[in-house]
């Protein structure tokens, strides 16, 4: 096992190839408990060239205060013979003067790390190496090296047609809370070219039970918080914040709508913003879909609501949500709709509950994104249940734990967003009527 | 930042509602402050023999209407502001409870909130003049008449 890396950008290491000195210094960060090297910049004798690769590095870890340091002098540089490289991958022991043949660096008994450049025609190649003197022989030790190259390559272990299919999508995420940022950041490593997000709540020490960071993003807005992710990834999805509430700022959520959208979520945690962004999302013929917990995470739900084609989430309320009765216990409602109308529904719900409905949610959305490339799903509304329940009536009985119920609603007649429009309407050219309405009203 | 009001996105649901509270024949207006729109009107539902000053209310419409319920503000005459809670119908800000939230139904229009709210103003006076000890919850009080009293005992 390695005793530690360096990361160095290529243009850092290129440097060297264009001048004439045998060694010099690479600066940038140090995390000697890691043995992390993170170089920035190349030292060259006349001054100090700051890598292109700088802004991709510079929030590393390592510079911060209480992870590591700032270097100046982070690694010495020297240029070493052909054939180093591979001599000197494995541990070599060599006396001195035979060492210094090679590499003319002085090394002390506690020991250092330089870094060996040798010059080839495939370009200069670097072996860090660690170095002590013991019992009067030069013992090396190779670190490994993460050679990070001009091009950013955030797709490469993803389907290339995939990633193509996604570049020209646009979604917008309402929520994000545990589930929404996990949702998000799915998505942007899918390819999805553009992401809108919206949530107005800042991170607190509650959620680093379930949320995607910790305690380096407390009192950050959560949608800053999944775009540095996002960015912390190099991915090239392009990210649009808004800190709103969707219910009691409604006007300016729906004014973010509009006809380059491909997919709404709503990844909320109250009845009345999953209603909001449901009836926006109808209104404007947009195709949604709904997610999250029921039930303290004993079932997750992901309706994909396709506007006068699948049922909406009013019409699944409707549909389960007619048999609404307080539970004689006062513990568990009759059916998981009976929630608190603002209290969180999914309570006390594990991390992994939440990252698994969040996934499955991912993977519809790229069902609806990309439908070519997917087969289509038995039906628009998926429950999960974590644990057997006969308890419920269905859909949320489930005959074994993480069981999966593909749920056949259709779209209710009687919903007041997509069914049909009430008798009172009949005949009416409804825009006229409701311009007149709007032009006789009385300014208070 | 671009804005598209409620009724801007569902006119449909405007001319309905409209349609729906000309019909009940209460003299309501609709009023528009900024780009929230709310009825203006008054109600003066009482038992018999109570005379009560008239419930001057506007039912708003708020901007997330009608995936959430309509706020009902009093006007006149000016409550006691210690009469909130479940027991007299009005949430801590005055604001008139018509449904519970997690009740609210979509569907439901300001016509039948007008009416909901002419049956609470029924049963607040009701109450604020003794003929009942508790308001219902749901619809009006039974007063029982002078009428009704002789028949009891025949």
């Amino acid at each position: 096992m390695n005793k530690g890396v360096v990361v160095i950008p290529t243009d850092a290491l290129a440097r060297i190839v264009g001048s004439t000195l045998d060694h010099g210094w690479f600066s940038g960060f140090e995390s000697d408990a890691e043995g992390v090297f993170v170089v920035l910049s190349t030292w060259l004798g006349d001054g100090e060239i700051v890598s292109e690769a700088f802004s991709r590095l510079c929030t590393h870890r390592t510079g911060h205060a209480l992870l590591g340091t700032y270097k100046a002098r982070l690694l010495e540089w020297w240029v070493a013979p052909r054939g180093f490289a591979e001599r000197f991958s494995s541990p070599v022991n060599l006396p001195p003067d035979e060492f210094r043949s090679l590499l003319a660096a002085e090394f002390a008994e506690e020991g250092r790390v330089v870094a060996a450049v040798e010059l080839g025609d495939d370009g200069p190649k670097i072996t860090p190496i660690r170095v002590v003197i013991k019992n009067g022989v030069i013992r090396s030790r190779p670190l490994d090296v993460i050679v990070l190259g001009t091009e950013k390559q955030p797709f490469a272990r993803a389907t290339p047609r995939l990633v193509q299919s996604l570049a020209s999508k646009s979604v917008i995420i309402v929520g994000l809370g545990s589930g929404g940022a996990e949702i998000a950041l799915d998505l942007a490593c899918a390819g999805v070219g553009k992401l809108t997000l919206i949530d107005y709540d800042r991170l607190n020490t509650e959620n680093y039970l379930r949320f995607i960071a910790g305690s380096t993003e407390l009192g950050r807005r959560k949608i800053d918080i999944v775009s540095s992710a996002i960015r912390d990834r190099e991915l090239p999805t392009e990210v649009t914040g808004y800190a709103l509430d969707v219910v009691s700022d409604a006007d300016r959520f729906r004014g973010i709508l509009d006809g380059s959208t491909d997919l709404l979520i709503c990844a909320t945690d109250s009845v009345s913003s999953r209603r909001t962004v449901n009836a926006a999302a109808v209104l404007l013929h947009l195709p949604c879909i709904v997610a999250g917990l029921l039930d303290d995470g004993r079932i997750g739900e992901v309706l994909r609501v396709v506007p006068f084609q699948f049922p909406c989430y009013e019409c699944v309320r409707m549909e389960l949500g007619t048999v609404l009765e307080m539970p004689a216990s006062g513990d568990r409602a009759s059916t998981p709709y009976l929630g608190s109308e603002e209290a969180a529904l999914s309570g006390t719900a594990l991390r992994s509950d939440v990252t698994l409905v969040a996934s499955l949610t991912a993977q519809v959305a790229l069902h609806q994104l990309v439908p070519e490339r997917f087969p289509e799903l038995p039906a628009s509304y998926i429950v999960w249940g974590r644990e057997a329940d006969h308890s419920r009536p269905d859909p949320f009985r489930f005959d074994a734990p993480f069981s999966t119920n593909y749920v056949r609603i259709g779209r209710r007649k009687d919903c007041p967003l997509c069914g049909a429009d009430p008798s009172d309407l009949m005949g009416l050219d409804i825009q006229k009527a409701a311009d007149e309405i709007l032009a006789g009203i009385i300014d208070y | 930042m671009q804005k598209l009001t409620w009724y801007g996105a569902f006119p449909a649901r405007l001319v309905l509602e409209v349609c729906r509270v000309d019909k009940l024949n209460r003299g309501f207006k609709l009023c528009r402050r900024g780009s929230l729109l709310f009825w203006d009107g008054k109600l003066a539902d009482a038992p018999d023999c109570v005379n009560p000053e008239p419930l001057h209310v506007h039912v708003m419409y708020p901007q997330a209407y009608p995936a959430t319920r309509p706020y009902i503000f009093i006007v006149s005459p000016e409550l006691d502001p210690a009469e909130v809670g479940h027991a007299w119908h009005r949430w801590a800000d005055g604001d008139v409870c018509i449904v519970e939230p997690k009740y609210w139904q979509m569907s439901t229009t300001a016509a039948e909130v007008i009416e909901k709210v002419a049956d609470w103003y029924f049963n607040y006076t009701a109450r604020k003049a003794g003929l009942i000890g508790k308001m219902p919850d749901v619809g009006r009080a039974q007063i029982k008449t002078s009428s009704d009293e002789s028949g009891a005992h025949e």
